[in-house]
C-alpha cells in the first residue's frame, strides 16, 4: 500500500534540509539547494484532542495518527478541552525547505525523495484519518524535482 | 512614552507567563497554577512575509523577511536570483495549536495582570503600506474563571507612515 516508501527501485536518495544554515553548508559542499514552499494541505493534517484529567487536573493529548490508548471510564475521568481538530505535524518558522541536488545529477534522472516537502495524500481511512506521503520517487528536470505522486497508489482508502 | 498604553506593562502589574508545550502546562498545574487554554488559529491578516533569494555564484540562500514592503537589501538582477517570490505565511512554531496562560494560585478576581506572550493574534501596528505587526503583550484581567485580554481595537494600534 506504500509503493515508494522504501525506494524499491534503489534510485539515488535526495535529502531534504529544513534549516537555512544547514542548507547553506550543503551549498558550500557543491549541492544545489532547490527551495520548495511548505504549503500545508489541510486534508493531510492529522487531528488531535486535548483532554483534562478531572482528578489530577493534568492535560493529555490524543492524536488520531497514533494508536489510541485504552481509557476506561473515559467520561468520568476526562473533560474534553479541545475537541478533534487538525494540526500540521511539521514545525516551521520559515515556510520552505530545500531538496539537495548533488552536483552530478543528470537531467531526467530518477531519484528518491526521502522527505517530501509538498503535501500529498497517502493513506486515507474512511474514518476520516489521512496520512501524508513522506517519501516518493521523483524526476530531476534540471530546475526542480517532479514528484511522481500517484493518487491511485497513494490515495488508497482503508475501510475500518 | 508608554503612559497608559495597555500593550506595555506601564502599571507594573504581575506578569502572566504563557506555556506553549504540554509538558510546561502540566508542570504549571503541578505547581498550583491555573492554565487558561487558548486554541491557536490563523489570523485574518498576514503578519509575516518572506522571499528567498539565492546567490548565483555560491548557491547559498538568504531570506528577505521584509520582502513584501520593499525593504529588500539585495539586487535581484545581479548577484542574486529569486528562488521563491514574496508571500505571506503564518509560522507554525508549535506542533499542537494551543497554548495556556498560567494564572498564579493567589490571583484575585478582578486583579489586573500583564500577559507578556499573547496567544491570540491582535494587530499591534499597522503600516500604511498595508502590512501589520502582531501585538506581543497586553494587560489582562482575571475574572476568577478566565483571563480577559484588555485589547482595544484601534486604541493602541499605532500607524506607521513611510
Amino acid at each position: 500500500m506504500k509503493p515508494y516508501s522504501t525506494n524499491p527501485n534503489a534510485y539515488r536518495v535526495i535529502k531534504t534540509e529544513r534549516d537555512i544554515d544547514k542548507i547553506n553548508d550543503h551549498a558550500k559542499n557543491g549541492f544545489l539547494p532547490v527551495c520548495v514552499r511548505i504549503e500545508p494541505l489541510i486534508k493531510c493534517c492529522p487531528r488531535f484532542m486535548l483532554l483534562q484529567d478531572l482528578q489530577t487536573k493534568e492535560f493529555v493529548v490524543i492524536k488520531d495518527n497514533e494508536p489510541l490508548p485504552s481509557i476506561p471510564d473515559f467520561n468520568e475521568r476526562y473533560k474534553v478541552v479541545i475537541n478533534w481538530r487538525e494540526f500540521y505535524p511539521i514545525k516551521f518558522t520559515i515556510p520552505f525547505a530545500a531538496y539537495l541536488a548533488p552536483p552530478d545529477l543528470a537531467i531526467g534522472e530518477q531519484v528518491f525523495l526521502e522527505d517530501v516537502i509538498t503535501d500529498h495524500i497517502g493513506m486515507d481511512w474512511d474514518a476520516g484519518v489521512v496520512q501524508r506521503v513522506k517519501s516518493c520517487e521523483a524526476i530531476w528536470n534540471g530546475k526542480e524535482f517532479l514528484v511522481k505522486y500517484r493518487p491511485d497508489l497513494y490515495g488508497a482508502m482503508l475501510m475500518g | 512614552m508608554f503612559k497608559n498604553r495597555k500593550d506595555k506593562n506601564t502599571h507594573g502589574y504581575r506578569v502572566i507567563k504563557t506555556a506553549r508545550t504540554l509538558a510546561q502546562i502540566n508542570e504549571a498545574v503541578g505547581a498550583g497554577y491555573t492554565p487558561i487554554i487558548r486554541e491557536i488559529t490563523e489570523p485574518d491578516v498576514t503578519f509575516t512575509y518572506y522571499r528567498v533569494v539565492q546567490n548565483k555564484t555560491t548557491r547559498e540562500i538568504s531570506v528577505d523577511k521584509d520582502a513584501e514592503y520593499g525593504m529588500g537589501w539585495f539586487d535581484p538582477d545581479h548577484e542574486y536570483r529569486t528562488a521563491l517570490g514574496s508571500t505571506g505565511y503564518y509560522p507554525k512554531v508549535v506542533e499542537l495549536p494551543f497554548a495556556a496562560y498560567l494564572v498564579p494560585p493567589d490571583a484575585q478576581p478582578e486583579e489586573m495582570f500583564y500577559a507578556e506572550d499573547l496567544i491570540e493574534d491582535y494587530i499591534g501596528l499597522y503600516h500604511n503600506r498595508g502590512y501589520f505587526r502582531r501585538l506581543n503583550g497586553c494587560e489582562a484581567k482575571w475574572d476568577g474563571k478566565d483571563l480577559i485580554i484588555q485589547y482595544e481595537k484601534g486604541a493602541k494600534m499605532a500607524i506607521m507612515m513611510g
